[in-house]
């Protein structure tokens, strides 16, 4: 008893359903759409594709749509086409359709033959039909065409307009009855343009032959793609995988008249659309539904529509944009690298802007402090052969004893070697001696000078490989005259191991020459017995280091962090710079001066440089 | 004439070229390497000679050297020869009876004729040191009573006055002096006067005697 309600309710939707059916059922239109080769072959799948979706959307009716495909018009065979008619008076003898629908050429020539036994007055639609293909005077009162007109020479043109230098054409067109009457009507037509290409035809070729022909076409070739339904050997050709076949192997441009074969192999240009012819049928179709006498309806054959070119193709034969004809729409355009990621590109580039800038930027510092580094290393040497010429006027009383001692001794033998000549019997033994004192004598006082001449003369920085123990042996020598002169005792400790350094020698010289001074000045107030420096070189692992140690009073310990500073002084004739330039000569050598007061008396300086 | 030179100078080079050329001039050359060593070995101050003394020489220097000589009552003659003079250390060293002050380098004539007069000088000296050794001795054969009246005799005193002073005679006085004027070989009053002053005898006992000269 529960189950009543329930039962009645349903059977309730059910009859409400069924009415509602049968009242759309009275407003249903019957259209047939009658295909030529079957839904899958291009350009007419485009077609099929787009008319119904047209009728769908135009009609303000349901549509009922039956689609039948005339598959014998592969062949000329005409044995199929009787039980097919059968076939289609037992579907439609008893209720005509409202509007029948015919799809291309072969299907409106089988239609025009079999008009009257079929369908005497269902009105007809013949589209996606060359005019030249349709039988008008055979046209009825219930027929109309929406047609389409081939200017194969125009399409040739057009081509030969944007790829001037083509000199061959490969056309691809079948064997089938409908493709060898477009043959015929292509022959004629390109006529004219015989003198300017070569036109070559495959109609008997099987298409694996066709392909290998068209892989290998001469240069300055193009291929033009009509249709291949049936080939040279009989064998059918379904959907658009001869299209693909042939753009993988062929070594040309192809173009072609209709754009369902346009969006991936062909190149393009004037064109018939599918869709636009579509919509045109199918608007016609909706007023022959809405009541109008088809045969009133006369629509103009529609022509090419305006070309369009696809974007990858030109690339691909770099065929330039400024050839193709005014108002040419380009399709297919790879969007840019810019078009795609604009925002990356450009948080990306003004990161790398932002990034060069920086680097520009430090470069640039870089730049100013190596500059400034240069300049402050020549100040530094202009300084220190200020500080060497200071030092050298100290040296002055020692330099001009170790001058002149040679040259005192050379001039006494000198004479004594000339008195011993004129004296008529010289002791040749010894006039042998004498010589060679004086070539001795004379090479002292050149070492003298020169070593003095190295320590004056302005030279840029330099870094050689010098050794440690013999720059301050040297300097030693230099000071030795100096030494006597303030009646000091210099006392040298030098490693046996050699300390090879890497530097600039003369300022290396100058820091060991400033530190003796230095010690000798220390000590001008102590007794003439007690006035000694101990300079000693050691290594320690890598490093190289000098100690110059005196006897004098040492450094108070409040000066001990300053006398390195510039202009610090406790001397009273003193600059202050000598400690100073030390400190520094040995810093742009990576070492390490440093100062302190040894556990008697007396101050000791240490060098250490990195061994080289 | 010939001498000794006595050469103290560091510089072995140098030292040898003086040497040779002294040589061949005819003086007899000693060497040493430091002052130190010429310490160690004094010169002979009996035979002419000199001290050729460089001035800038390890420890003990030059001017040191001369100093501690004048302190030991040397009298040789120095000639400095430097490589450098500073006006100070001239100066100095002349000042301390430097005999000359050269420059290296030197021209052998100016050498040899600063060598010379050195040599000339301390001839001289020996020569006037000898002289003064001879009075010496002579003075030292006086009795005491003979010397009591030479002192007083070259002081100008009277023979009556240095009879009261001595409480003696007169003519005891006379004999005396007689007896001096023979030990010292002088002729003169003038000439006792004279040695009495270069012996220093003036000047020793001139403050015990308040009598005027008149």
């Amino acid at each position: 008893m529960v189950m009543r309600p329930l039962v009645k309710v349903c059977l309730a939707v059910v009859v409400y359903f069924l009415t509602l059916a049968n009242a759309t059922a009275a407003e249903h239109k019957r259209v047939l759409i009658l295909h030529s080769v079957g839904r899958e072959f291009r350009p007419w799948n485009e077609y099929a594709k787009h008319m119904r979706a047209e009728l769908d959307r135009q009609s303000p009716w349901p549509l009922d749509v039956q689609e039948h495909s005339l598959v014998a018009a592969r062949s000329a065979d005409p044995n199929p086409e009787p039980p097919f008619v059968d076939y289609l008076r037992a579907l439609y003898g008893e209720q005509q359709p409202d509007l029948i629908i015919v799809v291309g050429a072969p299907a409106a020539n089988f239609i025009q033959r079999h008009r009257k036994d079929l369908f005497a007055t269902a009105p007809m639609v013949f589209t996606t039909v060359e005019q030249r293909r349709v039988r008008m005077s055979e046209l009825t009162e219930y027929d109309t065409v929406v047609a389409v007109i081939h200017d194969f020479r125009f399409l040739f043109e057009s081509f030969l307009r944007i790829v001037p230098d083509t000199k061959t054409v490969a056309i691809i067109n079948g064997d089938s009855p409908n493709e060898r009457f477009w043959q015929g009507e292509m022959r004629r037509e390109l006529k004219p343009l015989e003198d300017r290409i070569e036109i070559i035809w495959y109609d008997k070729f099987s298409y694996e032959d066709l392909l290998k022909q068209t892989a290998a076409l001469p240069p300055h070739s193009a291929i033009f793609w009509y249709q291949m339904i049936v080939d040279g050997a009989g064998v059918a050709h379904e959907g658009d995988r001869a299209l693909t076949r042939l753009y993988q192997t062929a070594n040309a441009p192809i173009f072609s008249h209709d754009d369902a074969f346009y969006g991936r192999e062909t190149v393009g240009g004037p064109m018939h659309s599918a869709l636009a012819g579509s919509k045109r049928a199918a608007a016609v179709a909706m007023r022959i539904l809405g009541g109008e006498k088809a045969g009133d309806i006369k629509t103009p054959p529609s022509n090419f529509g305006p070309p369009r070119y696809d974007w990858r193709q030109l690339q691909r034969w770099r065929i330039s944009e400024r050839l193709l004809p005014p108002g040419s729409q380009i399709d297919f355009r790879e969007p840019t690298a810019w078009e795609v990621y604009r925002w990356q590109i450009l948080l990306v580039s003004s990161v790398l802007l932002f990034q060069a800038l920086l680097i520009t930027l430090l470069l640039h510092e870089r730049g100013r402090r190596q500059h400034a580094e240069v300049q402050s290393r020549q100040r530094m040497s202009e300084l220190a052969r200020v500080n060497r010429f200071s030092t050298a006027g100290e040296l002055t009383a020692s330099i001009a004893h170790e001058i002149n001692q040679p040259l005192g001794a050379i001039r006494v033998n000198a004479e004594t070697v000339e008195l011993m000549v004129k004296s008529g019997a010289p002791d040749i033994h010894e006039v042998r001696e004498i010589v060679a004192d004086i070539r001795r004598d004379e090479e002292r006082a050149s070492n003298v000078i020169l070593r003095l001449r190295s320590l004056l003369k302005k030279v840029p920085f330099e870094v050689r490989d010098t050794d440690f123990n013999e720059l301050v042996s040297e300097t030693i020598y230099l000071l030795s005259g100096l030494a006597i002169g303030r009646q000091v005792e210099l006392r040298t400790a030098l490693s046996i191991v050699p300390l090879p350094v890497k530097g600039d020698p003369i300022q290396l010289q100058q820091v060991i020459l400033n530190l003796i001074v230095n010690a000798m000045d220390a000590m001008s107030n102590l007794p003439v017995a007690e006035r000694r420096i101990t300079i000693r070189t050691v290594r320690d692992n890598d490093v190289a280091e000098v100690s110059i140690a005196d006897r004098g009073p040492g450094i108070p310990p409040d000066n001990l962090k300053q006398v390195f500073e510039p202009l610090f002084t406790t001397k009273t004739g003193g600059m202050g710079m000598g400690l100073s330039i030390a400190r520094t000569i040995v810093e742009a050598h990576r070492g390490q001066l440093s100062a302190e007061n040894q556990p008697g008396s007396g101050a000791l300086f240490r060098v250490s440089l990195p061994l080289a | 004439l010939p001498g000794v030179v006595h050469i103290v100078d560091d510089d072995i080079s140098f030292r040898t070229a003086i040497q040779r050329r002294l040589q061949l001039a005819g003086y007899d050359v000693i060497t040493y390497s430091s002052a130190q060593d010429l310490l160690e070995r004094l010169p002979d101050e009996e035979t002419p000679s000199c001290i050729l003394l460089d001035v800038r020489i390890p420890k003990l220097s030059g001017p040191e050297l001369q100093r501690h000589l004048g302190e030991l009552g040397s009298t040789l003659p120095i000639v400095f020869l430097s490589a450098y003079a500073d006006v100070q250390t001239t100066v100095q060293t002349i000042k301390a009876g430097a005999e000359d002050f050269l420059i290296k380098p030197v021209n052998s004539d100016l050498l040899l004729k600063a060598i010379e007069d050195a040599i000339a000088r301390s001839e001289g000296l020996r020569k006037h040191r000898s002289a003064l050794d001879a009075q010496r001795a002579q003075l030292a054969t006086l009795t005491p009573r003979e010397r009591q009246v030479f002192e007083l005799v070259v002081r100008g005193k009277l023979n009556k006055q240095i009879a009261h002073e001595l409480g003696s005679t007169e003519r005891t006085i006379k004999a005396h002096r007689q007896k001096v004027s023979e030990k010292m070989k002088v002729k003169s009053l003038a000439q006792l006067v004279s040695i009495a002053e270069r012996l220093g005898i003036l000047a020793q006992s001139s403050e015990s005697d308040p009598t005027p000269i008149v």
